[in-house]
């Protein structure tokens, strides 16, 4: 499962490059983010632009990946397709993350989002 | 008590087993085919409800994704819409994977075998395997989760049922001579 990460500033962006998160390679999914988010800035913007599909295992491994890093640190989540949208919906798991419709609109509201 | 145990009860199950008695019973303990593509049946038949869509797997994550992928390619080159292909893709893959996870848990190989046959505006599914049966022969009821919990307390997992109770209709699970069989429609949303 390949990822690409950048850092800037006190952010660090994870680009999510498989197209499904499904219970096939949430587990992988959960131990990689692991690696690459340990020691790394506060706040965290997963890009999930190049998702075409996530299912019940893949959203638990993302909430999994948000609660590994803890109260002082944040994750938050962009580019957002269409199904994957509407699995966060229907669970309302969208109450809980801060979502961006872009990376570019995460790093421009960068300031003013938790 | 279990409603969806009612087997044979309802108009419901009168009218899938009608509407579907194109399916074979095809997922036998004894058989040994695995992980090959379903018989595709050709647009028209399926297109006028004489014909279904199969898939049958051996039950691992990797096959259900493939099979799933398959099936919603079909759905779609037959003309579904883009909104009914999600919903579809969703239920297929969450009903699928619960198999996989829950019914061969301490028993593999597994084979799990999917019928997708239009009926008007709906998809009637049938997907069969020879796992071991729901806890208390019944389906889990599937609440939405509680989200305002602490971070350390949210969910990771339990959405599964959820979902496929919001996108589906006339649920339906029996066990039948060491089967299971769950059977529900997708309405679809748009004419096609």
């Amino acid at each position: 499962m390949d990822f690409e990460t950048r850092q800037s500033g006190g952010t660090l962006q994870i680009d999510v490059l498989a197209s499904r998160i499904d219970a096939a390679c949430a587990i992988q999914f959960k131990d990689r983010m692991r690696e690459l988010c340990a020691g790394g800035p506060a706040r965290v913007i997963l890009n999930l632009q190049r998702v075409d599909f996530l299912d019940s295992s893949g959203l638990g491994a993302v909430v999994a990946a948000m609660k590994y890093l803890g109260c002082d640190r944040s994750m938050e989540l962009a580019g957002l397709t269409p199904k994957v949208r509407k699995v966060f919906r229907l669970t309302r798991m969208d109450s809980v993350f801060t979502i961006h419709a872009s990376v570019e609109e995460a790093f421009g509201n960068g300031s003013s989002v938790a | 008590m279990c409603k969806q145990g009612a087997a044979g009860t309802t108009e419901y199950d009168r009218r899938t087993r009608a509407s579907c008695r194109a399916y074979p019973y095809t997922c036998t303990s004894g058989d040994t085919v695995s992980g090959r593509p379903g018989k595709l049946a050709d647009a028209r038949a399926f297109r006028e409800g004489k014909a279904p869509i199969r898939e049958r797997i051996t039950c691992t994550p990797q096959e259900v994704r493939h099979a799933t992928i398959r099936m919603i390619q079909v759905l779609a080159s037959y003309g579904l819409s883009v909104e009914d292909c999600v919903r579809a893709e969703v239920v297929l893959a969450e009903v699928m994977n619960n198999v996989t996870e829950h019914a061969f848990r301490c028993r593999l190989p597994g084979f799990l075998s999917v019928s997708i046959l239009r009926d008007g505006r709906s998809l009637c599914v049938t997907v069969e395997d020879n796992g071991a049966p729901m806890p208390g022969n019944c389906l889990p009821q599937g609440h939405p989760q509680d989200l305002t919990v602490d971070l350390g307390d949210l969910p990771e997992g339990g959405f599964g049922w959820y979902l496929i109770r919001e996108l589906t209709e006339d649920l339906c699970y029996q066990r039948r001579n060491e089967v299971n069989l769950l059977t529900f429609r997708l309405t679809t949303a748009e004419e096609w």
